[in-house]
């Protein structure tokens, strides 16, 4: 699968390839810094989801989910250095939650596409009628930072 | 080959561009693939269950189409309400013995269409998302009730 054909936003700026596809794990459990499980609110339960966070598939519960991993909401304008803050911002077309991304250290953020691969790129270049559009950015103290 | 690495080249490689190795979380790598299963083979699908070769192409392409057109999305509904897969779910228990030989394969997300169609669950919750546990608990119970050959099973 293209991923230039499902991303647009992607030509013209800089993004790579990072991993092999992998059908094990997702974008959320990518964001959340697992690549064993694959995460989502299912109804069925088949799928991994934190114990106690709602399990619905709507943007207050992926909120729920990570504030569970320490995250918390930050705004949009709000751009704290990479180095000392981690942050995850969740993609939601139409209000359902579609993807997540994990900022890295250098300032790239890092996505795990579905069953595909893994990529670096810049946060809007998943922006658009695939994955719609960032509605939450949330962060914590990376680990290691220095307060 | 580590299974990983043979899920990966299962998918094969999507884009092109330099792959860079992975930092940061450890890449699972002590999980094994069965011996590979192919729709196409003239081996019954399983004992005393006989397909048309009509029904494993009908299978193969849904099961195709339903893969690419679903390769990017993370959720799981979106990925189980595509009408490929739906027209799967509509296949019925004949669809078994196909969905568990392409599980077989290659681990990829029938647990929706093998709930719906078998009424039954063998996967625990402290396996609940983890993939290839989820595949073991399928194959296992496919063995079980008859739905698949001894052999396809690790």
């Amino acid at each position: 699968m293209d991923l230039l054909k499902l991303f647009p936003g992607l030509r013209n700026r800089a993004w790579a390839v990072t991993s092999p596809p992998s059908p094990l794990y997702n974008c959320v459990a990518w964001a959340a810094g697992d690549a064993t499980r694959w995460w989502w609110p299912d109804a069925g339960r088949d799928y991994y989801w934190p114990p106690s966070a709602p399990r619905e598939e709507t943007i207050e519960a992926f909120v729920a989910a990570f504030a569970l991993l320490g995250y918390e909401p930050s705004s949009a304008a709000d751009e704290p250095s990479p180095l000392e803050f981690e942050r995850v911002a969740l993609f939601a077309r139409d209000s359902r939650p579609e993807h997540m991304a994990r900022e890295l250290a250098t300032g790239e953020w890092t996505s795990k596409c579905g069953r595909l691969e893994d990529i670096t790129h810049a946060l809007d270049g998943l922006r658009g009628s695939v994955y719609g559009a960032p509605v939450a950015v949330l962060r914590r103290p990376r680990a290691g930072a220095t307060p | 080959m580590g299974e990983r690495a043979m899920a990966a080249e299962a998918w094969g490689a999507t884009t092109s561009g330099p792959a860079r190795p992975r930092s940061g979380f450890a890449a699972r790598t002590d999980w094994h693939l069965p011996a590979l299963v192919s729709l196409t083979s003239s081996r019954p699908l399983a004992e005393g269950l006989h397909h048309s070769i009509e029904t494993q192409r009908t299978f193969a392409a849904l099961a195709e189409e339903w893969r690419q057109e679903t390769a990017h999305l993370s959720s799981v509904t979106e990925i189980a309400l595509h009408p490929a897969y739906q027209r799967v779910i509509g296949m019925g228990r004949a669809a078994l013995p196909l969905i568990l030989a392409e599980l077989a394969r290659q681990p990829d997300h029938w647990f929706w269409a093998l709930r719906a169609i078998t009424g039954e669950n063998p996967v625990t919750i402290g396996e609940a998302g983890d993939v290839l546990r989820m595949r073991q608990a399928w194959l296992r119970l496919g063995r079980r009730r008859g739905w698949v050959g001894p052999s396809w099973t690790s």
